[in-house]
């Protein structure tokens, strides 16, 4: 496969901040979250600082008059007062199976920021209520039922394997916005809003690329769960369209030595093979590219482009290819990331800023600009609903801009931004190949 | 399949190997089937590790300061010194504080302190060690790196060095088993506690030796395999699964035949996904989970097992299954009956959604563990397959109901399909009995989810699939509508009713001569078969009977949820699900009720502010002191309380 790269932007890999969302059950996250982690590459200065906030408590406002919130931000520090306008929001915390408590603790920082300097929603302060499904269906249920049951008007999402709080809420009528799309509801349903791709974004990135260079055979090896499997089955779909011949190797998506399937992948002899597991299994990835001797060109998720990962991987990481949710802007720091780590830094200072919790920032604050925009009278679902459905290249924090029409990828009506871009890993460095990558468009479904 | 092939499995082959060995000792020390292994091997490999980076030791106790400052700049010689250190004084506890109390229970009991030690270890890993999971956290591996060439395919250096590691142990451990004073202890107390005690040995002695080693080995084999396998709270805990099946292969005993059936399941299931996945392969139907196929070969292999050596693990002749819970036959049960009608009825209508919500969680839950009581608390077999059942009767129903098949006859059919999986299972497992029982049917359990659950075909995948609202005669009774009608009190009572005349039904049965045949079955196989009873149908009308109340329970859970996935009967699941029934009383009606109030998401949970942090902590603690110290669960702390009070007034 050639080079294809049509602009390259080089970056410092020990720039590259890492991800620290890694749990057993969480690779559909962390296939997901990755091109919010890399956007955090931009202000980490090496593997294990943290970033630094580029500005202090009280220069918030001005860091935010930068950034693409910049119509929201007044003069001077307003605080809201007036009568709570609560919002849900539904997550996992505290289980054994996995805790993502930095979704919501910085999803509530913001909401701290926007009532006590932005005024909240016309001089309402925002009350955000989170509710914990305990990693179960019932759980997830009944955190649905307990929003519907208060009326809330809107329900942020943050991390639910499960997905039943959604379809509740959407019998509820009541959107569901947000957080990391790891069930196949979250994705499907028409009153969802999702500001990610997903697996099936980054699939369908890949897929597209590895046609477009002239792959022939491809392999898929893939986590055998939920939405990563259907994920996979969306870039086996791209690539059978373009006339590739797919092989698709599953492993159970606990798994950590993934010997067998990549020697499974690799017998096939394909010319490129596509990676879908959790940063757990990266390293064991690599490492069986080098044992195999595998030379086919490689595609892994974002999860696996964290630092600490690819300098174990050494030479096996040279040459991988990598999706992220972000342009890669070395010299350029990102307003957006500017002040998502300023926010952080002044409300949840303890708060690693790296991984899951960009994405409920960038959750949060679209969902925020959305209130705004309808005004604290007419607050309601459907005005909430109607308000994203009618947005059209809408922009988002920290991310692609926007269009919540359901027909952004075709069978995922809940997709606003399913856009990706790729990177490769090349002596050392990673460099972006060309530009935003429409998988909506290539996506033949 | 090649040798390429074959070699991609050594490396956790070998894992299952490592973790075999461990299981056999702690077998060998107290007769259990330790279900911590691998929770204490991650516990204590953290530790290392900590310990390596910071000089830090973490201590094992919650509620005592969480770790003490010893160096500040720890070697690796220290580390290993004071890992080794730590994993000699937890394995003492183990023995001490946990088994050692044990040794003359029933193996149910010693299954359940296995399961409490588990739950205790695994959130003791994740209060510890808050980053824990993090694969990005680079470790310096001990073991060295880099491919191999070996019979002309490739192979990583530490996949051959792990395999290694674990025929070298299974080499040491016999020679010390076959050669030693210490050997010879251990097996004699294996084959009788008292018979040792007698000819001058120490039984005890040996004993804590075994737990010692056993968990010196947990913690050096989770550090040695944390390259290949990684080190979480939640993956690395259930890499005993596999391990079971090595080391049942070996009978609990044989430390060679659990190394090469370690290796063989790893080389087994890496060679089945290399034909699986080859083009050529189309024989293979579309239903069939390929991933789930590669995962049943250690089920496969266990079944084979038992089908040709019946019950391989021996028995330890001297200990007396004493203190098996007393299971007192119901004076007034209608009064029962009718109070839980009456409560839940009240509850239906009183209740706002999120109680209505909680309360349908927990009469489901009850629906299970009475399934467990009847299998495990009256027949006296552990199985941990209830969950399983309940998945598959649950699908059924959402199949069922979605061809149009009327509520109830969707819920009654499935319900009589989950029993005659039971039967199935029951069948299968009849030639074994206790522990042995127990881990064949946590076997069947995984084979159940892989291949049936997992199946998109049959359960719609990860994103499940939905059952259609019930109605009866014209009237609505689905659990949610819109707005503040949400679980509606109309399938609240839908639940109650199947519930009471689930638990009308089991209390009468165990009043009759079934429920008396099952007790004597408990009791003594060989004394019941003596006495007339055939024992292999009153076990199959108990599996039977447990199974049809699995699926009655699944099938209303597939009701109740808006969704049902093949996540809410994972096989972790079913062990909470024995764990809560065991700590409400395995033996009675009324432990069932409690163990569905103490249910995650039920009422009691909706209820209470608890230290939520802490759950798992606390719930592996209650199981580990109701397993010695109160058998017959809360329900038989009251019964005995009662019968004080009682026995006050009538001295006084």
């Amino acid at each position: 496969m050639g080079d294809g790269l049509s602009m390259s932007h080089r970056i410092s890999r020990a720039k590259f901040s890492r991800a620290k969302v890694s749990r057993a059950v969480a690779t559909l996250l962390l296939v997901s979250v990755l091109g919010a982690c890399s956007e955090e590459r931009d202000t980490a200065t090496d593997d294990d600082s943290a970033p630094v906030a580029a500005c202090s408590p009280e220069e918030l406002l001005s860091c935010a008059r930068e950034s693409s919130i910049a119509a929201l931000v007044g003069d001077e520090p307003v605080e809201a007062t007036g009568e709570p306008i609560t919002i849900g929001m539904v997550n996992q915390e505290n289980t054994p199976a996995g805790s993502y408590p930095e979704l919501s603790q910085a999803a509530q920082a913001f909401v701290t920021w926007f009532n006590e300097q932005l005024g909240g929603v016309d001089g309402r302060p925002i009350r955000l209520e989170v509710c914990n499904t305990g990693f179960s269906a019932e759980g997830s249920t009944a955190c649905g039922q307990r929003f519907a049951q208060a009326g809330v008007p809107v329900v942020l999402g943050g991390i639910d394997v499960f997905g039943n709080a959604t379809d509740v809420l959407l019998e509820n009528e009541i959107p569901f916005v947000g957080g990391i799309p790891v069930s196949e509801q979250s994705m499907r349903n028409d009153n969802s809003f999702q500001w990610s791709g997903g697996t099936w974004g980054a699939t369908v990135a890949f897929a597209d690329h590895a046609a477009a260079e002239g792959a022939k055979r491809v392999a898929i090896v893939y986590g055998d769960f939920g939405s990563v499997a259907d994920g996979a089955a969306y870039g086996k779909t791209t690539l059978e369209d373009r006339g590739v011949e797919v092989t698709m190797v599953p492993f159970p998506i606990v798994a950590t030595d993934l010997s067998a399937p990549m020697q499974a992948a690799a017998s096939g002899q394909p010319d490129a093979i596509i990676v879908l597991a959790a940063d757990t299994g990266c390293g064991a990835a690599f490492d069986s590219v080098r044992t195999l001797g595998i030379t086919s060109a490689m595609y892994y998720t974002g999860a696996c482009a964290a630092p600490p990962i690819t300098d174990a991987a050494g030479d096996a990481a040279e040459g991988a290819i990598f999706n992220v949710e972000g342009p890669v802007q070395p010299d350029d720091p990102n307003p957006d990331t500017e002040l998502y780590n300023s926010v952080l830094g002044a409300y949840v200072p303890e708060l690693d800023p790296v991984g899951a919790a960009t994405v409920a920032a960038r959750s949060v604050v679209n969902l925020y600009s959305v209130l705004r925009g309808i005004g604290a009278d007419e607050l309601s679902p459907t005005a909430i609903a109607d308000a994203l459905r009618a947005s059209s290249g809408a922009s988002s924090f920290m991310g692609h801009d926007y269009t919540c029409d359901g027909e952004q990828l075709s069978g995922l009506p809940a997709t606003c931004a399913p856009q990706q871009i790729l990177v490769r890993m090349e002596s050392g460095e990673l460099a972006q190949l060309g530009d935003w990558i429409d998988v909506g468009a290539v996506y033949p479904g | 399949m090649s040798v390429a092939d074959a070699l991609a499995g050594l490396g956790g082959g070998a894992v299952i190997a490592v973790l075999g060995l461990g299981l056999v000792l702690s077998f060998r020390a107290s007769g259990v089937v330790n279900l911590a292994h691998a929770a204490v091997g991650a516990y204590l490999a953290f530790a290392y590790f900590e310990f390596r980076d910071s000089g830090d030791l973490v201590l094992p106790i919650l509620g005592l300061p969480a770790r003490v400052h010893l160096l500040a700049t720890p070697t690796l010689a220290t580390a290993v010194v004071v890992g080794l250190a730590l994993a000699v004084v937890v394995g003492l506890a183990i023995h001490l504080l946990v088994f050692r109390p044990l040794r003359d229970s029933s193996p149910i009991a010693r299954v359940v302190a296995s399961l409490g030690l588990f739950l205790y270890t695994q959130e003791l890993v994740r209060l510890r060690f808050p980053v824990a999971g993090s694969s990005v956290t680079r470790r310096l591996s001990i073991l060295p790196q880099g491919p191999v060439r070996l019979l002309g395919s490739a192979v990583s250096a530490d996949r051959l060095w792990l395999a290694a590691f674990a025929i070298g142990g299974a080499a040491v451990l016999t020679f010390v088993y076959r050669r030693t004073r210490f050997g010879l202890v251990t097996r004699a107390a294996a084959s009788s506690d008292k018979g040792a005690l007698l000819t001058g040995l120490r039984p005890d002695r040996a004993a804590a030796g075994n737990w010692v080693l056993s968990t010196v080995l947990a913690g050096v084999a989770v550090v040695l395999i944390e390259p290949i396998s990684g080190l979480d709270p939640t993956t690395t805990s259930l890499l005993v699964v596999p391990a079971l099946g090595a080391a049942l292969l070996g009978g609990l005993a044989s430390f060679w035949i659990t190394t090469g059936a370690g290796l063989g399941i790893g080389i087994a299931q890496a060679m089945l996904l290399g034909y699986l996945v080859r083009p050529g392969t189309t024989w293979v139907p579309s239903w069939l989970p390929v991933n789930g196929l590669v995962q049943a070969v250690p089920v496969v292999i266990i079944l084979v097992a038992l089908a040709a050596r019946g019950d391989v693990v021996p028995g330890r002749a001297a200990v007396p299954e004493r203190r098996t819970p007393p299971s007192p036959t119901p004076r007034r049960p209608w009064v029962g009956v009718l109070a839980l009608a009456g409560f839940g009825l009240l509850g239906a209508l009183t209740f706002d959604a999120t109680s209505r919500q909680a309360m349908v969680v927990s009469m489901i839950a009850s629906m299970l563990a009475l399934s467990i009581v009847v299998v495990t608390g009256y027949a006296g077999q552990m199985s941990l397959a209830p969950l399983a059942v309940a998945g598959v009767s649950g699908f059924t129903l959402v199949h069922l109901a979605g061809v149009g098949v009327p509520f109830p006859v969707d819920l009654l059919l499935a319900a009589v399909l989950g029993g005659a999986v039971g039967v199935a299972v029951g069948s299968t497992a009849t030639r074994v009995r206790g522990t042995t029982f127990a881990v064949a049917t946590l076997a069947l359990a995984v084979a159940l989810e892989q291949l049936a659950l997992a199946s998109p075909s049959l359960s719609g995948g990860a994103a499940g699939s939905s059952a259609p609202r019930p109605q009866l005669f014209g009237l609505d009774l689905g659990s949610s509508a819109r707005g503040v009608d949400d679980v509606r009190p109309a399938f609240v009572i839908t639940v109650l009713v199947v519930l009471v005349m689930c638990v009308a039904a089991v209390t009468n049965l165990r009043r009759g001569p079934t429920g008396l045949r099952w007790l004597a079955v408990r009791a003594n196989e060989r004394a019941a078969a003596a006495a007339g009873i055939d024992v292999a149908r009153a076990k199959l009308s108990a599996f039977a009977t447990a199974s049809v109340l699995a699926g009655l329970s699944g099938g209303l859970t597939a009701y109740s949820t808006s969704t049902l996935s093949p996540a809410s009967f994972m096989v972790v699941g079913a062990l909470v699900a024995v764990a809560l029934t065991f700590l409400g009383g395995v033996s009675s009606v009324a432990g069932a009720i409690i163990a569905g109030l103490l249910a995650q998401s039920g009422l009691l949970a909706s209820l209470g502010r608890g230290d939520e942090q802490r759950t798992y902590a606390w719930s592996g603690i209650a199981l580990i002191a109701a397993a010695i110290w109160a058998p017959e669960g809360i329900v038989g702390l009251a019964r005995r309380a009662r019968e004080g009070v009682r026995r006050r007034r009538v001295a006084t």
